[in-house]
């Protein structure tokens, strides 16, 4: 992490800016949505408007929840090694767990 | 980093006497450790709705469960918390809201108004059809 603070800093305040209203829009939704059969689901995800704003939270999400385990592998794992692995792994999980969710998105706007 | 096991380190947690804004530092980062794990939920609640009815209709009941219920609860609360006291913190950062006082309450705040908020979420949705 050394010398890469700044920008860290900076990209954990963006994406948190980023997600404040698209939480409660989505919190707010699934509160709306919490009945709904598979395909009334599909159908409201589908729509532009829904995915476009589920698609920017799920990746602000994952950068952000990236960004926070970094700095608590920084602080707690003073190996150089293992945390080298850690922040490896960390990286390896939250794209991985991203693109899966970004790619069920945009799957549910093509299967509709 | 090559430096760093020769850096000074603070002491740790149980040196400290509580307080309510040390309280909500460490819930802010517990809760993002949480929405770790409540990330591979959303990511399996939306992937299984874009394989198939099956794999949505057996996440579904596995969410409804009453470990899934309590689980669920849980991740709410956890974002609601997050949330709040993330904004407390945005706050900090453009240098506002330092004051012991102002500090304490708007710690106070983040658990108080993340546990009502929870519940209001919660209320909403078994009134309102959550039920199938």
């Amino acid at each position: 992490m050394a010398g890469k603070g700044t920008p860290h800093f900076i990209f954990q305040r963006v994406t948190a800016l980023v997600m404040i209203p698209l939480t409660i829009w989505f919190v707010a939704s699934l509160i709306a949505h919490a009945g709904d059969s598979r395909t009334e689901l599909m159908e409201w995800i589908a729509h532009w408007h829904v995915a476009v704003p589920l698609s920017i939270l799920l990746l602000a999400g994952f950068f952000h929840m990236r960004l926070g385990i970094e700095v608590i592998i920084d602080d707690y794992i003073h190996k150089p090694d293992t945390r080298g692995m850690l922040h490896f792994l960390n990286t390896l999980f939250s794209l991985i767990l991203g693109a899966i969710a970004v790619w069920s998105v945009v799957a549910i706007t093509l299967i509709v | 980093m090559a430096n760093h096991a020769t850096a000074p380190v603070s002491p740790h947690l149980q040196i400290w006497r509580w307080t309510v804004t040390m309280a909500a530092s460490i819930f802010q980062r517990a809760t993002g450790v949480a929405q770790y794990a409540g990330a591979i939920l959303l990511t399996i609640w939306l992937a299984s709705a874009a394989m198939s009815e099956q794999a949505f209709n057996t996440v579904q009941s596995l969410f409804a469960s009453p470990l899934g219920m309590i689980v669920l609860v849980g991740y709410s609360w956890s974002i609601c918390f997050h949330l709040i006291n993330g904004v407390r913190f945005l706050f900090w950062d453009a240098g506002y809201g330092f004051k012991i006082k102002t500090a304490n309450l708007t710690g106070w705040l983040a658990f108080g108004g993340s546990i009502v908020l929870t519940a209001i979420i919660w209320a909403i949705v078994l009134v309102t059809g959550g039920g199938n």
